[in-house]
């Protein structure tokens, strides 16, 4: 059986040509991109009426309703290519702060949406000189696919409403993973009305041409990204497990055979979507850091076990096949600006930093400082020492709680003179690294070089 | 997890439903009695009766007319001496998949009726009623343009 050491003693794989550099230019672009289509969805709303309709009884409800049904439809589709893991989105933004957009964006379509259903309604209503609830049956009943729209809208309703935080902690985390798969198919179920019914899209065959495009677009993205490059990617480095050995009590590292494995473009402190095809396993995937730069044809993963799934890690079959997505994440050497950087772990959050810190190129000072509970949870300390040592960085080996070493703004001062030139690169557990940066801050360093990897997304 | 089959399957049941459900709208006929409601007002470009030596004489008269649902109804009307000859659509009114599709059911019998009678005194399409009214409002405007009836 493979474990670290026998691995450690293979060479480091040269690294691939090609690397996971961020380009704040495309995400700019996208940027620009996507503020033009939402100017677009409103133009296209304005231009669809005329003066006679806007002034006719219920014509002003009804402009309102549309405006409010494109622009709700378009933020949908742009909060789902926020998630669709674009790799140079992804690599330049991050994934955490991709979803807190995600988010942060997410209760805007629901109003618009439901601003949508009630203006049209009225809105119709009061042309046809009949009640709100009259009208309401004959779009049910007369107008095309407008029943399966309202049937995806109470999908999308049910996925919004079970994501706000405080349902979400009542939840199991599979129950509410399963409720917002169901978004896919609410957004396929009110295609249909948009194009049979949409005073924009009736008659008009360049915006519904452009509309189809719009859509056809998304699909595409999010299929491809978020299916056929993991799956493609999975088969062609056909990964298996070939060691699980214990770094420390709870912690596991586990080793894997690859095909290729040179071929994968990654960085230092970049981690993957993890799914071990092993009974009871195998639907689900976790995000774990590399703790080790690929050695062709060998990868490492280090896991703490805190959940159920983590603790099965510690028992699992040699041999078990290993499907990945990714690499993804933004805390690699390229974040950098400067050529002094700190790189800071805590607990299992020394993981990627053990991989950052053997990427980090080499004309870069470094200092590490990685502290833990106890002497035994201080992981990779034999491999971190070498490195440092290899290198001429700073080392400091904090072991003991946070009461004894607070890592403060008078700690790190002390440890750490000159940290307002470095780049500082933190993780830990969220509360931890929460004062951490705030503490950087007050030293001196400017946001653009705090980095961080938080673990729980 | 073990819920899987129960989730799948009561999608897979939920979608057949919703999916199998069929809107309706009541088919169009000739009604017996005209509408009286006009919904719009009428707003007309000029006709251009022609005089001539001849003892016909061609005329042709457009008229635009709003519908009730906001959008325009514009007709353009040829005569030939007091015979109504063609009178073509040029807008039809619709700004909706429901009004197109209704539209372009109603119009050709609304046309039709019309050059039968040689008048704009034609009975409405039931489940047309907008349209119907619009459609003989703009087609008397524009007979009284060119001086028919």
């Amino acid at each position: 059986m493979m474990d670290g050491t026998e691995m450690q003693s293979i060479p480091p794989t040269v690294p691939a040509r090609r690397q996971p550099r961020p380009n704040h230019r495309v995400v700019d672009a996208a940027a620009v991109a996507v503020g033009l289509g939402l100017g677009a969805c409103v133009a296209l709303a304005v231009t669809a009426e005329t003066k006679g309709a806007l002034s006719a009884p219920g014509g002003l409800a009804t402009f309102g309703g549309r405006l409010a049904g494109l622009t709700g439809t378009y933020l949908l589709l742009i909060m789902l290519l926020l998630v669709a893991r674009i790799p140079v989105i992804e690599r330049t933004v991050g994934q955490d702060r991709l979803l807190h957009w995600h988010r942060r964006l997410g209760q805007w379509p629901i109003y618009l949406l439901t601003a949508h259903a009630v203006l049209i309604t009225f809105g119709y209503a009061e042309q046809a000189k009949t009640g709100a609830w009259h009208e309401f049956t004959i779009l049910v009943g007369s107008y095309a696919d407008v029943l399966m729209a309202i049937v995806g809208f109470g999908l999308l309703v049910t996925a919004a409403v079970t994501s706000i935080r405080a349902a979400r902690r009542r939840i199991r985390y599979e129950t509410w993973w399963t409720i917002h798969l169901y978004v896919y198919l609410g957004l396929a179920l009110a295609f249909s009305h948009q194009l049979a019914n949409g005073a924009s899209f009736v008659g008009h065959p360049l915006t519904r041409a452009l509309w189809v495009a719009l859509w056809v677009a998304t699909a595409g993205t999010v299929l491809v990204f978020r299916v056929v490059l993991p799956v493609a990617r999975s088969a062609w480095h056909d990964l298996r497990v070939v060691g699980v050995h214990e770094e420390a009590p709870g912690v596991v590292s586990i080793v894997c055979h690859g095909r290729n494995v040179e071929g994968l473009v990654v960085a230092g402190g970049q981690f993957f979507q993890w799914r071990f095809l092993a009974r009871g396993m195998w639907w689900q995937a976790h995000p774990y850091s590399l703790s080790a730069m690929p050695r062709s044809p060998y990868l490492r993963v280090t896991v703490k076990a805190t959940g159920d799934h983590s603790r099965r890690l510690t028992r699992l079959p040699i041999g078990t096949r290993v499907a990945i997505e990714g690499p993804y994440g933004a805390f690699t050497r390229h974040a950098r600006n400067t050529n002094k950087v700190l790189l800071v772990g805590v607990g299992v959050g020394i993981t990627p930093i053990r991989a950052l810190l053997e990427d980090m190129d080499p004309w870069v000072d470094v200092t590490v400082v990685i502290r833990a509970s106890s002497a035994e949870h201080l992981i990779f300390r034999d491999e971190i020492r070498s490195l440092v040592t290899n290198r001429g960085g700073q080392l400091h080996e904090l072991v003991g709680s946070r009461r004894a070493h607070p890592l403060d703004q008078r700690h790190l001062r002390r440890l750490v003179p000159d940290i307002a030139q470095r780049d500082v690169y933190v993780c830990g557990p969220g509360d931890f690294g929460d004062a951490l940066v705030a503490a950087s801050r007050r030293l001196g360093v400017p946001d653009n070089r705090i980095h961080r990897e938080q673990f729980a997304f | 997890m073990r819920r899987a089959p129960i989730v799948i399957t009561s999608t897979a049941a939920g979608l057949v439903l919703v999916l199998s459900f069929h809107t309706s709208r009541p088919s169009l006929q000739i009604k017996s009695a005209t509408s009286g409601t006009v919904g719009g007002t009428s707003r007309g470009t000029s006709g251009h009766p022609t005089s001539s030596t001849s003892s016909t004489t061609e005329a042709t008269g457009t008229d635009t007319t709003h519908t009730a649902t906001g959008s325009d109804i514009q007709l353009e009307v040829k005569a030939s001496g007091s015979k109504i000859t063609n009178i073509s659509i040029v807008q039809d009114g619709s700004n909706d998949g429901l009004s197109y599709q209704i539209n372009s059911e109603a119009v050709p019998i609304l046309q039709s009726e019309a050059l039968s009678a040689q008048s704009a005194q034609i009975d409405g399409v039931s489940g047309a009623t907008y349209t119907s009214a619009a459609y003989v409002q703009s087609l008397q405007s524009a007979l009284d343009k060119i001086g028919i009836q």
